[in-house]
């Protein structure tokens, strides 16, 4: 808690370590929007298209975490 | 800035002229990389423009937050400032940066109680704000290819009103070209289905 009271904006890193593994779901998020906004003609399905995505790579990469942890722990 | 000029009218619209290859908005371009999405904007994409601002800025300035301006650092992490340097303010928060640290060590020397001024990250802040402020960059390597070759008509991308059409089909001639099938709809195949 204090260190995060200390916390100065932009000269300080943020004390994430707990937590770290949750910033991909903004950071997916952020590159499905992109991603969409760019690709999609119109703008009028773009929520959805870029929830969509980013739930299949989310849905992917947790696919791909459980696989590998199979592998890990068979061998 | 780039409006699309209508073509010559003495121009025989069945050739491609010299100047129907792509057009490049250079400009915006430039723009784009300045500010994320305001390249979009001044071609007037104005959601479009406005989504991939805040999208991109958000990255950027998440990553920033996340790990301090010590994520942005040309010298340590040459490789991922070739991603973050698509977005033209890395290159002033780098610029900031090197000016603290330079500060710092020349003073380190003398002074003892001399501050950083900065706290550099270390660990998983460090590693999440560069691949935040990143992928930023790579966002806006797309969006920046996007708007060259975007063509510069006003859309209202979020009511779909105005969407641009393609240029009126030209009327036949007979002395210039082969004839071309007309775009409607068949009558033979229209009128037998009653």
């Amino acid at each position: 808690m204090s260190a995060v009271l200390a916390y100065r904006p932009f000269l300080e890193p943020l004390p994430i370590e707990p937590a770290w593994l949750w910033l991909c779901v903004p950071l997916v998020l952020g590159v499905a929007v992109v991603y969409k906004t760019i690709k999609l003609p119109t703008l009028e399905k773009l929520p959805q298209q870029s929830l969509l995505l980013a739930t299949q790579v989310l849905l992917f990469m947790a696919a791909g975490a459980g696989l590998l942890s199979l592998l890990t722990w068979w061998f | 800035m780039s409006k699309e000029s209508p073509p010559p009218s003495d121009a025989s619209p069945h050739e491609p002229s010299a100047a129907s290859g792509p057009r490049l908005n250079l400009a915006p371009a430039v723009l784009g990389w300045a500010v994320p999405g305001l390249g979009h904007l001044v071609m007037g994409q104005t959601a479009r423009g406005l989504i991939l601002a805040v999208t991109i800025l958000s990255l950027w300035l998440g990553g920033l937050l996340i790990g301090g301006i010590s994520v942005i650092d040309r010298k340590d992490h040459p490789a991922w400032f070739l991603g973050q340097m698509w977005v033209a303010p890395s290159w002033l928060v780098n610029h900031y940066h090197d000016g603290l640290r330079q500060r710092w060590q020349r003073d380190a020397g003398t002074r003892a109680d001399i501050e950083r001024g900065y706290e550099p990250a270390y660990g998983k802040p460090e590693e999440q704000g560069i691949l935040f402020t990143a992928l930023a960059g790579l966002l806006n390597v797309l969006a920046i290819i996007d708007v060259i070759y975007r063509e510069p008509w006003p859309v209202r991308e979020l009511t779909g009103e105005d969407v641009p059409v393609m240029p009126p089909v030209p009327e036949e001639h007979d002395d210039v070209g082969p004839p071309r099938p007309h775009p409607t709809v068949n009558p033979d195949a229209a009128g037998g289905s009653s």
